[in-house]
């Protein structure tokens, strides 16, 4: 899913009115920009509940940041998903800190079942498949083939190289690979 | 199984990308409950309307007693423009002219002055 439906001058302005005190474009930014970033922070945490809260706290930092917001410096999805995929750092750091990582299985996602719709079969085993990803490379999995952010955007989101994009994607596109194929009858895929 | 480095073929590339719609298509509609506390917080640092230029300005003259005080420091301040101007252009000699005539001055005559007839200063200092 892409983070928004329209150019991102259209989120510039939005920002703008928002610090001008106009609640409505409030709504129209929650709308355009929170389901991306719930989608990338519920990727990385594999919890609903964690993830509302880092999307909460994000957009928060928006709202915050609004009457200081300049237009046409960076994107307004771009800036939400670095704040996104660091608070999610953040929190996988102080899981890891005091050993709850166990919980990175998802807990929200139907299980596969014979009986089920195909692609939310599919769906259910690409989370259980990306959630066992190093977090680098599930990050830029998901922004690359998942939300469809282009490499330099990706780039810029996670501060390093456009090459060190093409080169986590690449590795974790394999180790996907490995994990999801060999279950391509059971999913519906030819073989 | 594929090489660590090897690139996946074709075919395992098109495979992933099915799994890869799949999650497109079933990625999470954020809740009612979820999109309300967002637009909470939203209200909660909504920045207040910028001020008008007039508002702005009356609440910067406030320090000087509003705008009637303002109005009377233009006042002075044009009228001290004014008389400084009118002070270069001439000579202080002209300004001082009526009290430079004044070459003597009779006590006597000014007492007349204050007079009444009839009645002398004397008869009023007793």
């Amino acid at each position: 899913m892409a983070l928004d439906a329209g150019p991102e001058q259209e989120d510039d302005a939005l920002i703008a009115r928002f610090a001008a005190g106009d609640q409505s474009a409030a709504r129209m930014l929650a709308a355009r920009l929170t389901p991306g970033v719930l989608a990338l922070a519920r990727r990385m945490l594999s919890d609903q509940a964690e993830a509302e809260d880092v999307a909460q706290e994000a957009m928060l930092r928006l709202w915050k940041i609004a009457p200081d917001w300049e237009a046409g410096r960076a994107k307004p999805s771009t800036w939400l998903y670095r704040v996104t995929s660091n608070l999610c750092t953040d929190r996988l750091r102080r899981r890891r800190s005091t050993g709850l990582d166990e919980i990175d299985e998802p807990t929200d996602e139907k299980p596969s079942a014979v009986d089920a719709m195909i692609t939310q079969d599919r769906a259910a085993a690409l989370t259980t498949a990306m959630s066992k990803l190093p977090e680098r490379q599930r990050l830029a999995t998901h922004l690359r083939h998942i939300d469809g952010c282009s490499n330099i955007e990706i780039a810029e989101i996670m501060d390093v190289s456009v090459e060190a994009v093409e080169s986590l994607t690449g590795r974790a596109k394999r180790a996907l690979a490995s994990m999801l194929l060999p279950q391509r009858d059971k999913l519906g895929l030819d073989t | 199984m594929t090489h660590s480095d090897d690139p996946l073929s074709q075919k395992d590339e098109d495979a992933l990308e099915a799994f890869f719609t799949a999650a497109r298509a079933n990625e999470p509609v954020p809740s009612a409950d979820f999109l309300g506390r967002v637009l909470g917080d939203a209200q909660a640092h909504m920045p207040q309307p910028k001020p008008s230029w007039w508002t702005r300005f009356r609440r910067s003259v406030e320090p000087v007693g509003g705008l009637p005080g303002m109005t009377a420091l233009a006042a002075s301040a044009m009228f001290g423009l004014g008389f400084g101007y009118a002070g270069t252009s001439t000579s202080l000699d002209g300004l001082l002219e009526p009290i430079s005539s004044v070459t003597s001055f009779n006590v006597d005559e000014a007492v007349d002055l204050f007079s009444i007839d009839g009645v002398s200063y004397d008869d009023l200092e007793g």
